[in-house]
């Protein structure tokens, strides 16, 4: 009871506080929370406009401008969204998740910041490889036939996919930021490791997926000109799009965190006042330990 | 053809769904931050 005693008392002192720094921030105008201030959120909204204007500037050309292929005629046209998604989802979305959640697993480097860098970084990949499978079957009927065959591109694409999606459900389930951290960042690193196995399938296995235009093994470019000048720019277009997506996707991450945090403070001291005004602390009726007499 | 604009859409389209969602859930959680802030008299992030 004493313990309690004093535990009331010091609530009673940061209320007292908490109503004298109310009457203060009255006084002020509301701002934007920190830390992000008002030069960062040009900056990020800058990105964005860019990202707009970029893309928009990759699909004029892609529909309009640039000619038919020889061999694929105007099915050539997809390639200019279809292989930046996938670049992006593998090597910087998924990539990125990867590193953040070594970083966090390493205890010298261990930060919630890689954890949420981690989180965001892996639900905006999911959007983007989720695209990449979409755009390449639509690609995919008029050329072979079919929206979907289950060679080895694709088929270990999708389980990428699924593999993220799990990451996503471990994400869920738990409440307790270490464990949840933990158990994320071990999935990511085993749902990483088919990320080399997409990228050298249609290298080691008959596949109906093309080989790389671009960073094939004798590295020569297979396309040029304004076909290559526009596959050039819808991987700056898409980057920055993801960019600007991971950067509000995080920040969604450390808010509601902080709102958790802060609720439950807001809830321990609401049960602890209410503690107060009964005269003792009444446990639910599933926690009571039974009394023996005598 | 319409495989093409199909994909461009579809793209197009889940990017700006996608795009609009983050920003609206951030503009509530900002907003619940905020009155958080205003309650406790103390910023409620952590970052």
């Amino acid at each position: 009871m004493c313990s309690l005693e004093s535990l009331l008392e010091v609530m009673a002192t940061i209320d007292k506080a908490i109503d004298k720094r109310r009457t203060v921030m009255a006084a002020e105008p509301v701002t934007r929370p920190a830390p992000w201030s008002a030069r960062r959120n040009r900056w990020v909204r800058a990105i964005g406009v860019a990202a707009i204007l970029a893309i928009a500037l990759d699909v004029y050309l892609g529909l309009w401008v640039t000619p038919p292929d020889k061999v694929q005629g105007n099915l050539v046209r997809l390639l200019y969204i279809h292989p930046a998604l996938a670049t992006v989802a593998l090597y910087v979305a998924f990539a990125l998740a990867a590193l953040s959640s070594a970083l966090w697993l390493w205890r010298r480097t261990r930060a919630p910041f890689f954890d949420r860098l981690a989180a965001a970084s892996v639900e905006t990949g999911i959007v983007f490889i989720a695209l990449t499978i979409v755009t390449g079957s639509l690609w995919g009927r008029p050329v072979w036939g079919v929206y979907w065959t289950w060679d080895a591109t694709l088929t270990s694409t999708a389980l990428l996919l699924l593999l993220f999606l799990g990451y996503v459900a471990i994400r869920k389930s738990t409440a307790d930021p270490q464990r949840r951290a933990r158990r994320s960042a071990i999935t990511a690193l085993v749902a990483f490791m088919d990320v080399p196995l997409i990228q050298f399938s249609v290298l080691w296995w008959k596949t109906l997926h093309q080989k790389s235009t671009v960073l094939n093994p004798s590295l020569t470019p297979k396309i040029g000109g304004i076909m290559g000048a526009t596959l050039a720019l819808s991987f700056v277009a898409f980057l920055l799009l993801f960019v600007w997506m991971l950067i509000n996707r995080y920040r969604i991450e450390v808010l509601k965190e902080s709102l958790e945090g802060a609720e439950m403070e807001v809830a321990i001291r609401e049960r602890v006042a209410e503690a107060g005004t009964s005269g003792h602390l009444e446990l639910p009726a599933d926690l009571r330990v039974p009394v023996s007499g005598g | 053809m319409k495989y093409i604009y199909a994909g461009y859409i579809i793209a197009l389209a889940v990017l700006f769904l996608y795009g609009v969602t983050l920003m609206v859930r951030r503009a509530r959680l900002e907003k619940a931050a905020r009155t958080l802030e205003m309650e406790n008299g103390r910023s409620v992030l952590r970052d």
